[in-house]
């Protein structure tokens, strides 16, 4: 009898974790949606924050926001496909500076987002006198998401090991490889990788306080300090008394982008079956 | 359709130089790291035919093959020693120009491999590389090569198409216009029909048998009777505690009338492998 | 024979001083290694970053101090960083406790017991909860669970709710790197341990789950990597107070979340104590990464 049960036991173990998950993702969402769904208006999305974000819209933390992403993406891009191409081209898979390069890039992932706020701080605002600045955020991100988006890019270019091999049979030189095969090829692999690499930029907050900054005016240039969403919803949690209503709307948008992200990222890449972690 | 149209030179046919070869293997030895996959093969493969180098798996046909285009290369850790004379160029030479050999000497895979983009950029990418610059040339390029592997009536009026779209033997036959591009000398085959159905098969036997005026094939086939086929000459590899070696070559008559191995003799009548 | 045997030893596809080489393909080589270079040049900043950041409260107060000292007030030299060392690991190993085994069972879910259909819709949700902000679990801890605790325990701000959203935002990890060992298996393990009778649960205790014990380690690891590094989920729900965390409800301060609240206003060497700060995390992560080198081997899932 009792030897019997184990099976079910067992079964009812692994089903009651995923059911548990399952529910705990759902209460989170529903939380936060039916606590800010009904905040969020055109009005909401168009207007400046007023009384310390208690009132009033989101539009410039939305236009920090894709400020911020939007450099960081542009110069992640260039980073990443250059490390991954020189991993895939440049070196044997085994060599000493194929590993040294992946090994740096493990470690890079590795590193906790508030060591690359503390890094950006110093590298950015401090040395190269950009000062909480958008621009300063971006290029903090793009460190940020640089080893994710190699990787994803390395793994993509290394399935066109094929029309590398063509190319090569053809007597194309390297650059003509790279550049009218190899890239073209990898091209939505390398822009889902980046999607993943957008999910995490967005989602960033740590990494931003200090290299952005707070500053919740509309910004003229990237030299101006900008509020992401993340850093909004941070500020209206942590230190402003009844910015609660405020904060669950900001949330409600911000994980309407990141589902919004995360339907592309399948679209795009779903075959692949990659892990968005 | 006269092969002719493709713009590759006439070869040198004449009676006089009918035995001279095009590509001459000597001593030739492929090892990967510590494992050594061919043993010292010594072969002459003549212009304007067909040879197929035919045996069991593993035992270093594609080796060889890839050694002729220096396309092992690519390979991390290959290692390929002796001289292969490509007319009177050795190949294997340190510094040899590479980029020029693979344009003189094209290669088919045994999967269809045509770039993942419109069937006219996978020729523009070939074409813009070897100086044809103006539209109209390359348009004329492309129809010469299409018309070359029969494909011309099938897929010439819709070049914008993605070359994935193709089916698998239409896809090998692309690939083939593709090396083409080039105006090759010679053009190594990798089991070009293994990954293909028989009608498919039929359609590259025949274009192969059509090719031979203008380019010198070598064909790498496990396909006995395909050998038979097509091949004027016939290299048999085997293997001997993994390392492969050249057993015997000669006309396919030759081999499998006159064999002069006992091992020969069972392969090629089906009593092996 | 007029020219000796040759050998191809490395393939020359570098040809940067050899034979002719277009400037083209000499300026696109020089990209391509400056690629590489800056791979490595980005990783060595941050880490080279963190120390000249680090130097002046070093050399000030000392490595010492930063271990010694009882308490926090880096304005008035007190630079002890052990209690909140201590909360850190006491959070990240807390919510690591909860994530591992759930994560493991969630693994073992899309692998073994759900179809393809449910599996892939399981993705989906453990890649929403990856992707969900942390500052949304923070929102969320601090709305909900905080009230929760303090109706039972008061303030409510404290370990364990650092420990219960920690382990939310940690089990995606393991969940699917753990997922992407046990695919690494050979499908005939299991299916073997089937065909020799022995019944789902024993074949993926016994035999599937002890054969993926590296991959599962690595991804626990990873897991646990995350957690240490996580700053706001835990900042906005543990209540900062730099304490050891001598029980669930007590409030305490991890170090991300000590950088976070003190780098707005600090200067001089209380900024570079922050760095320390920085620098003390990074070693607890530079170690597990050397943990995971040595116990879930060079093929451990990546991330």
């Amino acid at each position: 009898m009792h030897r019997n049960l184990r099976p079910f036991v067992n079964d009812l173990v692994v089903r009651a974790a995923v059911a548990a998950v399952v529910l705990v993702l759902a209460a989170i969402v529903m939380h936060v949606v039916t606590r800010g769904a009904a905040l969020v208006s055109w009005d909401f999305l168009t207007t400046a924050p007023r009384a310390a974000g208690r009132a009033g819209g989101i539009a410039p933390v939305l236009v920090s926001t894709a400020a911020v992403t939007g450099v960081a993406l542009a110069a992640a891009l260039p980073l990443a496909v250059g490390a991954a191409v020189f991993l895939v081209e440049a070196v044997g898979p085994h060599t000493v500076a194929a590993r040294l390069t992946r090994g740096c890039l493990g470690v890079l992932a590795a590193v906790p987002s508030i060591v690359f706020g503390l890094a950006g701080n110093m590298i950015f605002c401090d040395w190269l006198g950009f000062g909480f600045s958008i621009l300063a955020g971006g290029l903090t991100l793009a460190l940020m998401i640089l080893p994710i988006a190699a990787c994803v890019a390395e793994t993509t270019l290394r399935m066109h090991g094929e029309d590398r091999r063509a190319g090569y049979a053809l007597g194309l030189p390297q650059r003509r490889i790279v550049w009218s095969i190899m890239l073209p090829a990898a091209a939505p692999g390398i822009f889902a990788g980046l999607g993943l690499g957008f999910g995490r930029a967005v989602a960033e907050s740590a990494a931003l306080i200090f290299t952005s900054g707070y500053v919740v005016r509309m910004p003229d240039s990237v030299f101006d300090s900008g509020r992401t969403l993340a850093v909004h919803i941070l500020d209206l949690a942590m230190n402003v008394p009844g910015g609660d209503g405020n904060a669950f709307a900001t949330a409600t948008v911000l994980l309407a982008s990141v589902a919004a992200v995360v339907a592309l990222f399948t679209a795009l890449d779903g075959k692949q079956g990659r892990d968005f972690v | 359709m006269n092969v002719q149209a493709t713009g590759t030179r006439k070869l040198d046919l004449s009676p006089g130089r009918a035995e001279a070869s095009h590509i001459r293997v000597e001593n030739v030895t492929v090892a990967y790291g510590a494992i050594k996959a061919l043993s010292d093969v010594s072969l002459s493969i003549p212009p304007g035919r067909i040879t197929a180098l035919i045996g069991p798996s593993g035992c270093g046909k594609t080796s060889l093959l890839t050694c002729v285009n220096r396309l092992i290369d690519l390979i991390p850790g290959a290692n390929a020693s002796g001289r292969i004379l490509v007319r009177d160029t050795d190949v294997l030479a340190r510094g040899a120009d590479l980029l020029r050999l693979r344009k003189r000497v094209g290669m088919v895979f045994q999967k269809p491999n045509p770039f993942p983009f419109s069937i006219r950029r996978n020729f523009d990418i070939v074409l813009s590389e070897f100086g044809v610059r103006r539209r109209a040339d390359r348009d004329a390029r492309i129809d010469e090569c299409l018309r070359a592997v029969g494909l011309h009536a099938e897929i010439g009026h819709r070049l914008d198409m993605s070359a994935c779209a193709l089916s698998g033997g239409q896809q090998q036959r692309l690939c083939i216009a593709r090396a083409l591009a080039t105006r090759p000398e010679i053009l190594l085959l990798d089991e070009p029909c293994s990954a293909l159905d028989p009608m498919s098969t039929m359609t590259i036997e025949r274009l192969l048998l059509k090719l031979k005026d203008s380019v010198t094939l070598v064909i790498v086939t496990h396909n006995l009777s395909q050998a038979r086929r097509i091949a004027d000459q016939c290299a048999l590899f085997w293997t001997r505690r993994g390392t492969g070696y050249l057993l015997e070559h000669g006309t396919m008559a030759d081999l499998s009338e006159r064999p002069q191995n006992q091992v020969t003799d069972d392969y090629l009548n089906g009593r092996l492998a | 024979m007029t020219s000796s045997q040759t050998i191809i030893s490395r393939p020359p596809r570098i040809r940067l001083f050899r034979g002719p080489l277009a400037l083209k393909d000499a300026v696109f080589v020089v990209v391509l290694w400056a690629s590489g270079v800056l791979a490595i040049g980005a990783m060595a900043g941050v880490l080279i970053v963190l120390a000249i950041g680090s130097a002046p409260a070093l050399t000030e107060a000392g490595l010492g101090a930063f271990v010694a000292d009882g308490d926090w007030y880096p304005t008035a030299g007190e630079y002890g960083l052990v209690a909140m060392v201590a909360a850190t690991l006491a959070v990240s190993a807390g919510a690591l406790a909860v994530a591992g085994p759930l994560g493991i069972l969630c693994a073992v879910y899309i692998r073994y017991y759900a179809g393809d259909v449910a599996g892939a819709a399981f993705r989906v949700v453990l890649m929403t909860l990856a992707a969900i902000p942390s500052v949304v679990y923070g929102l969320w801890g601090m709305t909900v669970l905080v009230p929760h605790i303090a109706a039972w325990q008061p303030p409510g701000t404290s370990l364990l709710a650092g420990v219960i959203v920690l382990s939310i935002m940690v089990l995606p990890t393991v969940a699917v790197l753990a997922e992407a060992g046990l695919r690494q298996l050979p499908a005939s393990l299991y299916l073997g341990s089937l065909a020799l009778g022995c019944a789902r649960h024993a074949a993926i205790k016994r035999i599937v789950l002890s054969s993926a014990k590296g991959a599962v380690a690595a991804a626990c690891m990873l897991g646990l990597a995350r957690a240490l590094g996580e700053t706001m989920a835990v900042l906005m729900v543990v209540g900062n107070a730099v304490a050891m965390p001598d029980s669930p409800f007590a409030s305490v301060r991890t170090l991300p979340a000590n950088i976070a609240l003190e780098m707005a206003y600090a200067i001089d060497v209380h900024r570079s104590a922050l760095f320390v700060s920085g620098l003390f995390l990074m070693a607890m992560v530079g170690l597990l990464l050397v943990l995971r080198r040595c116990w879930g081997g060079a093929d451990a899932p990546q991330s």
